[in-house]
């Protein structure tokens, strides 16, 4: 059959199903999923409108790709079917901020910049900061994290609550509305970082924090082989940075950065304490100086058209060794490397530019393969089309991968959500 | 099988040393921390490895035995209460910490070492654990990660889930499966996550890989008095307000000062209507400049005296009270209820004056203690068993002062678990849909249901085929069990 | 003006930060500045606490549950453990890391929050006066760390002794351990019979008969209490075979106090210069010592072990003894016999004749150390150049309170220096005969403690019971170290007599 005729078949079925409030078109190029291009374009405008979609479609068989702003559509696998995109950016209001309870409730199409701009008015933040911009519902289906992990954890450690939509279509909560509570399965953190593949999260509380008074950013000069030290001395110390990262390229000076945000006198004291602990070029930063040192760093995931981007999850002690070897491996093959490495934490972001596509593969099979032996994780978050065709961006993601796809089997036992998209082709 | 050759079967597993089966030994392990809840089990049994407690999974989900995991039995929840033609699996020889690595800040245990002695195995090297409940020194790591534990200074540095990053499970078939490591956010779910907190209703804990915490430069405790909870709970909000996380925040109330006093003399003022502890820890200088605001807040609330801890000995002290004040509820009550509700910490004027309200109309005294920055509230319901009609009272007043805390946004357990007890007022949080959706992850994890049955959920859920779509049960159209 | 203030204090708290180090080690801050190599610290180290070989015995399987056979109900009515302090205990289990036996094998029937729930399952008549029952009793050490760990005042001590008179009175032991129960105590609460045994086991050590029975294999093949017994023996020598204590002697300078001192039984065969070093102190410090000849045992371990008829029957003598004489204290050098004697008031509250006399006599018990720290230092003190460790007897820190007077006792002496010994709270297995009758558990602990104290390096420990002071001698001795275990007076009186030879 031809795709125009499905769009239409599909658009008609799901009018008198969903009234004229949710808004339907057909899917374009422009919507494209990793190459599939959706079937319609679903926009509700309510829990309940989510709801209705998501039953018919488990009911009639359809595959549905959730989204808000779409800035990480191109995260894992392409979907094994994409007949509804369904964008839940107009489930954009904030529910509740309980400043004096250091809490949020959002809707999961609010884009994080704009509440972050609304808590700050009382002083206040979510005390995360991915790389890539997007909604809070994006945020909780990657779990994405940025340096400030370090002092508050990650996604799954800040939320406390969602209202989710089960494939089924049966609207469901879990958690609660305050920082502390133990009642019932932390469904939660089940959901974080599942990619939407379990259901399609449409509301969500987070605990927040107390917007720091102060900060400065140490910055030294340090040669690859002494990040682990370095980093070491830094968190066995009683020193608090809220940001340990690590910043290198193929050419030019790597560099190590150290953040401290608290009260004036401590971030000065701190600073100036780890300027000397770092010795020689450091220096410490602050204000737009500052920023623009972060922003550097940030700079990793701007991507051009056949750049690789990758994750690397490992721990404190092994990132040094992983990041030297990614580096030689780059060096032989001719293909530029720039690293960001949350050092305190042991992850690192790796862009690879400018090479074939079969050393870009070359290059994470062998990254992977090291990491992989020490337990490790690396994962492909960017490639083009015919590296990511050659390589499972997930990898291996060790034991726990039979039990996952028993939580999917219950969860979403037609594969609606997302199929195929998540690790081990959940 | 009937019970010599199971007791045979298990001996020949773990051992003959492992198994526990004469009615004078199986007494003792009839309750666990809660003792109103009373059920003798078949057998108990302590294995002391992975292998062995695999071995002991697998017969029993041949034999279609329940299986009811127990640390130390200090939960307040009766989680770990028997069923009585199940097993205990008793975690209590499994305590060995493993590994120490300090340069990732990680600790790899096994289930049956003591909260307390992990920190004090690292505290030389200036580390620390940070989950503190309040039983630290007599809880297991297994029934932290059973319960996601929380504590005094969970305010700040967070629960137990938040400092647990690899499992190592006995899955209820006998599967042994390695979750998470010693890196975090792993791709894949979060089951790590998820099974923090499950109540040894989806898997048995073998092994905890758990983040370590760098002792803070400084650290510096603050006691301040007041009239009443309503000034201190105003003094609470106020630091709040200031951008201040301390470290915790901990307030009493009259009774539980004087029953704190009568156990371990911490000098707390006897006719202060409520007793506050903040305790904030850091670098030096923030703490310090910090501090100086706090004490002010203190003094503007109304503070009757403010006392601040001038060394460890002092700041010990303090929290002694603190920490044994439940246990001392013996000291002023023949029997007392631990309630374990949580309140946005905002609402804790309003929510206390119910309680008074409540414990008026049923001729009971309510004792509070309070992790008043999380708004994790525990009013202990005082009473006499010998009294007639006492206990149930008691326990009605405690069930509805958890209706007063979720009407005001808040949950029925802030960190005991639901267990046995508290799974009646499952259903004033979550409805019908979110506890069935809840246990989908049972169906996945355990379709055999032989894992701690009959906690958490007030009904629990057959697990079909397809929980999406409708079919019913076998044991359902046979008449033996409804769905719901 | 508010905020002057603040600031002043703000200033106040931080100065001096200049200096901070932030708690980066010194290795590390060095290793900052000229690069080296990585020196962090880290990898597997297994502290793993052994379980297996427990020596605990298997339990026997099979008994129906709900129909327990009762032979006869666990308790009678005179004396049962008390309900109502059985009903102090709320199951919060703050007990259990401190009690021996469940640090062992992690069993909640060998704890006191268990033995406590056996109680009260006995009262309830839930269960009889079976084997098992009276075995998870006989296990207990009786160290009363669970009366220090619990929150809620439970008294264990009260409850323990209730249970374990209900078993020695109703319980019939098969014939052997009653045997051997009888031999102990025909044995060790006469001095004047355990002197008779003491030529013996000086001519079985001199002759080298010891050796002998070791190379033939002999004691391997002796039953475990027989083989606990053998090893304990303590080492005589004839010199101490010929020390007695004087009835009476005066103080250096001015009297300051009249002191009978109880002479004990062990301690005065086996530990005479002990006795010897606790009068020369006490004399040294201004005290008139008097020693009644005609005292004899205080009934310690009999009432431990549950022999409470005979307890007062020897507290009774004991009481009458020391009446005759006009005393301010009574010192007491072996925790044990202290803790007893100070609840002799207790233990004859039923008694019409001897109620108030015995709690009077209560009140005049001291621990030397306690006795020698309220009384305050008198003497010169010179210094002794060692490191000690101090081991906390059960009956002293546990059932009395006292810790930290010995501690302070020791710290007085220029030069010593006091290191702390993990599991300090913990029993060294000793508890008055346990070692004999349950000498598996008690081996296993005694070793456990002479690990914690050689950990220490410290050459030498005080100890202020006999008991502790031959369990820990003999378990070091088991691995292979030697360890100098002194009664902490024993090490005053060194500094006090610097000059008098080795006795």
């Amino acid at each position: 059959m031809e795709l125009s005729s499905v769009i239409t078949i599909m658009s008609l079925k799901i009018t008198p199903y969903t009234g004229t409030k949710a808004f339907t078109r057909a899917g374009t190029s422009a919507d494209r999923v990793l190459g599939v291009v959706p079937g319609i374009v679903v926009k509700p405008r309510s829990l309940d409108e989510v709801s209705e979609v998501l039953g018919w479609a488990t009911k009639e068989g359809l595959k549905v790709v959730p989204c808000g702003s779409r800035t990480k559509l191109d995260r894992g696998a392409a979907p094994g079917g994409c007949d509804i995109l369904l964008d839940v950016s107009s489930l954009d209001q904030v529910v509740e901020h309980a400043a004096g309870d250091l809490t949020v409730t959002v809707q999961t199409g609010v884009r994080l910049s704009d509440l972050q701009r609304q808590l700050a008015g009382a002083g206040q933040f979510l005390a995360v900061d991915p790389p890539v911009p997007g909604t809070v519902g994006g945020l909780i289906a990657t779990a994405d994290t940025g340096p400030r992990r370090l002092r508050y954890g990650g996604v799954r450690d800040l939320i406390l609550g969602v209202t989710f939509v089960r494939a089924d279509g049966v609207i469901a909560k879990a958690g609660g509305k305050v920082v502390k509570n133990v009642a019932g399965y932390d469904l939660p953190k089940l959901l974080t970082g599942a990619l939407g593949t379990l259901g399609v999260v449409a509301e969500a509380t987070f605990r927040l924090y107390p917007l720091p008074a102060a900060s400065a950013t140490v910055v030294a000069n340090i040669p690859p082989n002494e990040l682990r030290r370095h980093v070491g001395t830094i968190l066995q110390s009683t020193l608090v940075p809220t940001s340990l990262d690590y910043f290198a390229q193929s050419s030019g000076p790597s560099t190590l950065a150290v953040r401290f945000e608290s009260t004036q006198a401590s971030v000065s004291a701190q600073a100036k304490f780890t300027a000397q602990l770092l010795g020689g070029s450091s220096r410490i930063v602050t204000g737009e100086e500052e920023q623009a040192v972060w922003a550097q760093f940030d700079g990793i995931s701007d991507t051009v058209e056949r750049d690789v981007l990758c994750k690397l999850v490992s721990t404190v002690s092994d990132l040094e060794g992983l990041l030297e070897r990614a580096s030689r491996a780059a060096r032989e093959a001719g293909t530029e490397l720039t690293v960001r490495a949350h050092a305190g934490y042991g992850h690192a972001l790796l862009r690879w530019r400018g090479g074939t596509a079969d050393a870009a593969v070359a290059l994470v099979q062998g990254l992977r393969a090291e990491a992989e032996a020490l337990g490790h994780n690396l994962i492909v978050w960017r490639a083009p089309a015919e590296v990511r065709s050659r390589v499972d961006v997930w990898g291996d993601v060790g034991e726990g991968l039979s039990l996952m796809r028993k939580v999917k089997q219950q969860f979403d036992p037609n594969g609606t959500l997302n199929p195929g998209r998540f690790v081990g082709g959940i | 099988m009937q019970r010599p050759e199971l007791i045979a079967e298990f001996k020949r597993i773990i051992g003959p040393e492992g198994v526990i089966s004469e009615p004078e030994q199986l007494v003792t392990y009839e309750s666990d921390g809660l003792r109103n809840h009373r059920v003798l089990p078949m057998l108990v049994v302590l294995p002391t490895s992975t292998e062995q407690v695999q071995g002991v999974m697998r017969l029993c989900h041949t034999e279609g035995i329940p299986v009811v995991p127990r640390g130390s039995g200090t939960g307040l929840s009766a989680g770990a209460l028997p069923v009585s033609n199940g097993i205990v699996l008793g975690l209590s020889r499994m305590r060995g910490i493993l590994e120490v690595d300090l340069e990732n800040a990680r600790a790899r245990v096994q289930p049956g070492v003591l909260n307390l002695w992990v920190t004090e195995r690292v505290a030389p090297d200036g580390y620390y654990f940070a989950p503190d409940p309040s039983s630290q020194q007599v809880c297991s790591i297994g029934g932290n990660v059973a319960e996601n534990s929380g504590g005094a200074h969970c305010l700040k540095y967070g629960f137990t889930v938040n400092h647990v990053v690899g499992l190592t499970v006995v899955m209820s078939d006998g599967q042994v499966v390695k979750l998470g490591g010693k890196a975090v956010d792993k791709p894949g779910y979060d089951l790590v996550g998820v099974l923090v907190g499950s109540e040894g209703t989806l898997c048995v804990v073998t092994e905890v890989t758990l983040r370590i915490v760098r002792k803070p430069e400084a650290v510096s405790t603050l006691q301040a008095a007041f009239a009443s909870p309503d000034e201190a709970g105003s003094a609470v909000s106020e630091i709040i307000a200031a951008g201040i996380v301390p470290a915790a925040i901990e307030m009493m109330d009259n009774l539980s000062i004087q029953a704190a006093e009568a156990a371990v003399h911490a000098n707390y003022p006897l006719d202060a209507g409520a007793v506050l502890l903040v305790e904030l820890d850091g670098p030096q200088l923030e703490v310090a400049e910090q501090m100086v605001l706090v004490r002010g807040i203190c003094d503007g609330s109304g503070a009757t005296s403010i006392k601040l801890a001038q060394n460890d000995d002092e700041r010990v002290l303090m929290w002694k009270g603190r920490k044994s004040a439940f246990a001392a509820m013996g000291r002023i009550s023949r029997d007392y209820y631990v309630q374990d509700g949580v309140i946005p910490r905002t609402a804790l004027s309003a929510v206390l004056r119910e309680i008074g309200a409540l414990a008026e109309r049923y001729g009971l005294r309510v004792a509070n203690v309070f992790h008043a920055g999380d708004g994790n509230l525990h009013p202990l319901v005082l009473f006499d068993s010998t009294m007639p009609g006492q206990t149930e009272r008691a326990e009605e007043l405690a069930g509805e002062i958890l209706h007063v805390c979720v009407d005001a946004g808040g949950s029925i357990t802030g960190e005991h678990g639901v267990g046995l007890d508290k799974k009646r007022h499952m259903p004033a949080m979550f409805s019908h849909n979110d506890l069935e959706t809840m246990q989908l992850l049972r169906c996945a994890i355990d379709p055999s249901r032989i894992l701690n049955p009959d906690k958490i959920f007030p009904t629990p859920r057959l697990c079909g085929e397809s929980p999406g779509i409708y079919k019913p049960h076998p044991l359902q159209q046979a008449g033996v069990a409804d769905l719901f | 003006m508010e905020q002057s203030r603040d600031k002043e204090q703000r200033e106040e708290a931080t100065a001096g930060y200049e200096r901070a180090t932030f708690g980066v080690p010194a290795h590390m801050q060095a290793a900052a500045e000229a690069a080296g190599e990585v020196s962090v610290r880290s990898g597997p180290q297994d502290i793993g606490v052994a379980v297996e070989g427990s020596g605990r015995k298997a339990v026997h399987a099979g008994g129906s549950i709900g129909a327990p056979v009762r032979l006869f109900p666990a308790f009678d009515s005179h004396h049962p453990p008390s309900e109502e302090l059985i009903d102090e205990c709320v199951h919060c289990g703050f007990c259990l890391p401190t009690c021996p036996t469940y640090l062992l094998w992690g069993e909640e029937m060998d704890s006191p929050r268990g033995r406590i729930h056996l109680m009260k399952a006995g009262n309830e008549g839930r269960l009889g006066m079976t084997e098992t029952f009276v075995r998870h009793f006989d296990q207990c050490l009786g160290c009363m760390a669970c009366v220090t760990a619990c929150p809620s005042g439970v008294q264990y001590n009260k409850l323990i002794e209730a249970t374990r008179s209900q078993v020695e009175r109703r319980y019939r032991r098969n014939p052997a351990d009653k045997l051997f129960r009888k031999v102990v105590f025909t044995l060790f609460p006469y001095p004047a019979r355990l002197r008779l045994l003491a030529p013996f086991l000086l001519l079985y050590r001199s002759l080298g008969l010891q050796s002998l029975a070791n190379w033939s294999g002999l004691l391997d093949r002796l039953p475990p209490r027989l083989r606990s017994m053998h090893d304990l023996m303590p080492r005589m020598t004839l010199k101490r075979l010929r020390m007695r204590v004087p009835a009476h002697v005066q103080p250096k300078g001015n009297a300051r106090a009249r002191v009978g001192l109880l002479t004990g039984c062990v301690q005065q065969v086996f530990f005479p210069q002990v006795n010897a070093a606790t009068v020369r102190v006490l004399a040294a410090e201004g005290c008139e010592v008097v020693a009644p000849r005609e005292q004899a045992c205080c009934g310690a371990l009999a009432l431990h072990a549950g022999y409470e008829e005979h307890a007062r029957r020897v507290a009774r003598k004991l009481i009458a003894v020391f009446e005759r004489e006009e005393l301010d204290y009574i010192a007491v050098n072996a925790a044990g016999c202290g803790s007893t004697m100070k609840e002799y008031g207790h233990l004859l509250r039923d008694d019409p004749e001897f109620a108030e006399r015995a709690a009077r006599f209560s009140a005049k018990v001291r621990d030397i150390s306690e006795l020698l720290v309220e009384l305050g230092p008198v003497a010169v003190r010179q210094p002794i150049r060692a490191t000690v460790a101090y081991h906390d007897a059960c009956h002293l820190a546990h059932a009395q309170g006292i810790r930290y007077e010995p501690r302070s006792l020791l710290q007085g002496i220029p030069g010593v220096e006091l290191v702390p010994v993990t599991e300090a709270e913990i029993c060294c297995g000793s508890a008055g005969i346990y070692n004999l009758v349950e000498p598996r558990p008690a081996g296993e602990l005694g070793e456990r403690k002479a690990r914690h104290i050689l950990a220490t390096g410290a050459k030498v420990v005080a100890s202020g019971n006999p008991g502790c002071t031959l369990q820990i001698e003999t378990n070091a001795r088991r691995l292979g170290a030697n360890l100098k275990v002194l009664h902490p007076v024993e090490i005053l009186d060194r500094s006090l007599h610097p000059r008098r030879k080795e006795r």
